[in-house]
């Protein structure tokens, strides 16, 4: 039962082709698809890595680009409310100072008026006056 | 180990061929036909067989094969790497996963009726740990050259006399060691089951021992295993 023989070399023959039986049909199938897949994911990871660092690049950028179109916005809404309040001045300057030309004019035309009438009435007042002094004597002046 | 009913040396017998009805044989032919012999060669087809017929086509996805056999080399390989280092791992990955497998599968076989343990055969046992103890001493010289004599050497000159017989002896032992506690596990469960088998078998006698043989098998497998990895990564470190 403990004896040793041919066979014991025999064996060792059978492990070595064993071995390279395996070796062929199992280990390095096995072994290369591991090493594949490994890779890919390896490479899958980079991937991830490069799309979250790309992402974050457009979101700094599209940030920097809305903080600059923000500032335009402002500086265009400043400037437009500007020009239009300066607008807006000169416009009700304008109308101003024609109101006050017109209302010049009819002062002007009503102070003649008055002074014509001032004129017209004092002319009738020593008519009225004279006749009222006949009236009061019961006669002519 | 001498099974009542070994199907393969009752159908080699039916052929006419020589079967040996001792432990060994005499004749060569009938040494090709013992029974551990025989059965060597059906654990090696079955294994190429097995893992020719459930890895088809490789897949990224695996199937259920695939699955299993990525598990069981992708374990072994991160073990041995763990162990020996990742170089050592990828050049002795095919010995050692060979050795676990076959010698897994092996043990295993004869817990089944009609088939034997060809690891209850020294000569089994005794090729694996030739295999095993040459290896071990060419990763040493490959790796230090001459200098390997230093690993026999002990850590003082003063203690030479003494630490290189013992060095040698217990290193010698390693041959001993392996092969016959594999060999002297599996017969002594063979040889167990045949005994209950014939004593009580139509009482489920060997029941109990078969479930313990499933463990043993198992155990020592990862043994042979174990050390194979701890000589070869002892060899290859520096010598103290």
């Amino acid at each position: 039962m403990v004896t040793t023989d041919i066979t014991l070399f025999i064996q060792i023959v059978n492990m070595v082709v064993l071995m390279f039986l395996l070796n062929g049909v199992l280990y390095k199938p096995i072994k290369n698809i591991l090493r594949e897949r490994s890779e890919k994911i390896k490479g899958m990871q980079e991937n991830i890595l490069k799309f979250e660092k790309n992402a974050k690049q457009r979101q700094e950028e599209v940030d920097a680009k809305m903080s600059l179109a923000s500032g335009k916005a402002k500086a265009a809404l400043d400037s437009a409310r500007a020009s239009a309040q300066a607008e807006g001045d000169a416009k009700i300057a304008k109308i101003r100072a024609e109101v006050d030309a017109a209302k010049e004019a009819r002062l002007t035309e009503l102070r003649a008026q008055i002074d014509s009438a001032r004129t017209s009435l004092q002319g009738d007042l020593d008519g009225f006056a004279a006749e009222m002094a006949g009236k009061i004597l019961g006669r002519s002046l | 180990m001498e099974h009542p009913i070994l199907f393969i040396s009752l159908i080699l017998e039916k052929l006419g061929l020589p079967i040996p009805h001792g432990p060994v044989g005499h004749t060569f032919i009938e040494q090709l036909c013992a029974p551990y012999m025989t059965y060597t060669w059906l654990v090696m087809a079955f294994l190429f067989l097995v893992a020719k017929l459930t890895l088809g086509n490789l897949e990224m996805i695996p199937g259920k094969g695939q699955n299993f056999w990525e598990l069981v080399i992708g374990g072994m390989d991160g073990f041995f790497a763990d162990n020996m280092g990742r170089d050592m791992a990828d050049k002795f990955f095919p010995m050692i996963a060979t050795f676990a497998l076959y010698i897994a599968v092996a043990n295993l076989i004869g817990l089944i009726p009609g088939f034997m343990s060809p690891t209850a055969s020294i000569n089994t046992t005794l090729a694996l740990t030739l295999i095993v103890w040459v290896s071990h001493h060419i990763i040493g010289f490959k790796e230090h050259g001459l200098h390997y004599y230093k690993h026999f050497m002990g850590p003082v000159w003063w203690l030479v006399p003494l630490l290189l017989p013992i060095e040698l002896i217990s290193n010698l032992a390693r041959l001993l060691s392996l092969s016959i506690r594999l060999f002297g596990n599996i017969m002594a469960k063979e040889t167990l089951l045949a005994i209950l088998f014939m004593l009580a078998g139509s009482f489920f006698a060997p029941l109990p021992i078969m479930i313990l043989g499933v463990l043993v098998s198992l155990v020592q497998a990862m043994v042979f295993v174990l050390l194979t990895v701890v000589y070869f990564s002892q060899a290859k470190e520096h010598a103290h």
